[in-house]
């Protein structure tokens, strides 16, 4: 286990080296000088050509990405000439916000879906498990922008209950987190179900029943155990999207998460800012990764077997 | 084991009411737009100490005797259509689920042909072997763990203190099998059903087993049902066989006389299957032709298109299972003539 980890701590190392490398070259190939963006329709050419010289914007690509690299390791992103002071400090203050979004919402998706895909599994084809399966699709197909929106308008225009934007009290986190689960529901019932099922298939299912235990106890003990693992391998490769998605909604809730200031920052043309949140989502990313193999060792112990 | 209970319900005279009794069972395996009959109004019955092998190739219906007796048909799919399963007097088909559920693990156990898909990878091998006992007799956990050391020992896991807390795919295959042995005795079953216990092992794993088996079924007096189509671990180890061809029992009797003296021309096929090391160089015997489609299986005797003493008879009127000799029984129009051809 201990080399696996080194393994993939190297591993992440080069992915977020590929990630920030994208970052800077998508930034250099949006149209547009950034001096010219930054300064506004007003400003002359001798303005525009100051800025670019004490940006580092006229020297040669490769120069400007060595000097980008370097800072990097130094985990200097530079300064956010929009909101002033260093990038990286921008981003870690939203930092929390979006984590918390992504967790509330991840959390809401296992407790919505798990049970739904086990009451599903119970009759496959029956009754339940299709309104389940229709119900879920349904929400899988939605537009996330638009559910925010009707839930804005059901839940704080009309009814009132719910706060439509901004953050601070768990009344704020309900309608974003809810809405970001929604599309993922879909998928994680279906997993669930059709893990089950497949399990319940398998030999030891057949023991167990000789054994003549409860099929409610042979389902929880013995049978889910297994079918989580599939389910948490995907769940793992649906934490970026999860990330990715909470983008969208942040900007719908004026949720004030990394994702509104990416935005922002990306219409502004603040690079710094941009790559120091793109270099984070990143490392997010990989760590969260990595928690999951662990949690999939902790499940399968025929992974933990490396050590010995 | 010193348990008293099977100690003294051993000293029975042993053929004194069966342990098990199948009378007329036929199973059908459902599916979209077809029906597969499995087994065809079979009666078997087996007595404590004994062992009943069921000899058949795949397909002929001896597994899903085995899993219609531990109430394990696949559902939805596996009915039983007709006739009983007695166990101890009592019909199991009828009984209600928690009745059936208290019989299961408690006096009537399984084990199956690949050890490592029968066991669940994600428990440890302790846990399982110890699962019935701690939710049946509600043991505590020490007495489970020491009880269930107890039974690695018996089947022979070395170092079982510590082998108690690892997983089965740390095992061997050999080892594996006798996991699921010590499992499938926890509870001191009065019978058990071995599915091809051996199929999946080495040869000499195999004969260490089946060692094994008997062994342990002698120390407890259990029936024992073992399932094969291996002519070799049947001759070595059963007390009687039933020869099992598509869905029907065509022949069943003691060991030795069925194996030495035939009464049913599939009987006499297999026999003459088993490659001798006096005939060097001949070709290996094989019965011509497969075993017929169980969803639209021939009219009459089931074997006939493969016989070669078929005649219009066979064709048209299905033979019974009948006594030829005492305890003998063959489902052949001609099993006389089979007999006396066969003991020249």
């Amino acid at each position: 286990m201990a080399s696996y980890l080194i393994r993939r701590f190297f591993y992440s190392l080069f992915v977020i080296w590929g990630a920030i490398t994208i970052i800077f070259a998508v930034l250099r190939i949006i149209p547009g000088d950034p001096a010219a963006v930054m300064l506004g329709s007003n400003a002359t050419p001798e303005q525009i050509h100051s800025l670019n010289e004490s940006l580092g914007l006229n020297k040669p690509l490769f120069v400007q990405y060595g000097q980008f690299i370097v800072d990097v390791l130094r985990l200097d992103f530079g300064e956010s000439f929009r909101l002033g002071g260093p990038a990286l400090t921008h981003v870690l203050e939203r930092l929390p916000f979006t984590i918390t979004l992504a967790f509330t919402a991840i959390l809401f998706a296992i407790i919505i879906s798990f049970p739904l895909g086990i009451q599903a599994a119970r009759k496959p084809n029956g009754a339940a498990d299709r309104i389940i399966s229709f119900v879920s699709l349904f929400g899988q197909s939605l537009p996330t922008f638009w559910v925010g929106i009707v839930l804005i308008l059901i839940f704080s225009r009309v009814l009132g209950i719910l706060p439509s934007a901004g953050a601070g009290s768990v009344a704020h986190l309900i309608m974003p987190a809810f809405t970001l689960c929604l599309p993922f529901i879909g998928m994680i019932v279906r997993l669930v179900r059709s893990g089950i099922l497949e399990e319940l298939r398998q030999g030891y299912v057949q023991t167990a029943r000789s054994k003549g235990l409860k099929q409610n106890f042979i389902l929880y003990i013995h049978v889910l155990r297994n079918a989580l693992i599939p389910v948490v391998t995907v769940l793992g490769l649906l934490l970026g999207e999860f990330i990715g998605s909470a983008i969208i909604i942040e900007v719908v809730f004026s949720w004030p998460g990394i994702g509104r200031l990416l935005i922002n920052s990306i219409l502004y043309r603040d690079y710094a800012v941009v790559q120091a949140a793109i270099a984070l989502i990143a490392g997010i990313y990989i760590i969260l990764n990595l928690i999951v193999d662990i949690l999939y060792g902790y499940i399968d112990p025929r992974i933990r077997v490396e050590e010995s | 084991m010193e348990t008293t209970t099977t100690a003294t319900e051993s000293n029975r005279p042993i053929k004194s009411e069966p342990l098990v009794e199948l009378r007329n069972l036929s199973l059908e395996f459902h599916s979209r737009n077809k029906i597969a009959k499995a087994v065809n109004r079979i009666c078997l019955e087996v007595y404590h100490g004994e062992t009943l092998a069921i000899l058949g190739e795949s397909g002929s219906g001896k597994s899903a005797t085995a899993l219609a007796i531990m109430g394990l048909l696949p559902k939805p799919g596996g009915v039983i259509s007709e006739g009983e399963i007695f166990f101890e007097g009592k019909e199991l088909v009828r009984l209600s689920e928690t009745e059936r559920r208290k019989l299961y693990g408690e006096k009537l156990s399984i084990i199956f042909q690949d050890p490592l898909s029968a066991l669940n990878p994600v428990l440890t091998v302790g846990y399982q072997i110890g699962e019935a006992l701690r939710k049946r007799k509600s043991l505590s956990k020490n007495e489970t763990k020491k009880r269930v050391i107890e039974l690695m020992k018996l089947v022979r896991i070395p170092d079982a203190e510590n082998r108690y807390k690892q997983y089965p795919y740390q095992f061997s295959g050999g080892m594996q099998q006798r996991v699921m042995i010590a499992l499938a005795l926890a509870m001191n079953p009065k019978l058990l059903i071995a599915d091809e216990p051996t199929t999946a092992l080495d040869v000499t794993v195999q004969a260490q087993i089946m060692r094994l088996l008997k062994e342990l079924q002698e120390r407890n007096q259990m029936g024992l049902i073992l399932i094969s189509h291996d002519l070799g671990v049947v001759a070595e180890n059963a007390d009687r066989v039933a020869v099992m061809y598509a869905g029907h029992i065509v022949e069943i009797g003691e060991v030795e006389t069925v194996f030495k003296n035939p009464a049913h021309p599939y009987t006499v096929g297999l026999m003459s299957s088993i490659p001798s090391a006096r005939q060097n160089g001949d070709r290996l015997q094989s019965i011509e032709g497969l075993p017929p489609n169980l969803a639209d299986p021939p009219t009459g005797c089931a074997f006939h298109p493969r016989c070669s003493m078929a005649t219009d008879l066979c064709r048209k009127k299905e033979p019974l299972l009948e006594e030829i000799a005492p305890g003998r029984k063959s489902a052949c129009h001609f099993a006389k003539e089979v007999l006396n051809h066969e003991s020249i």
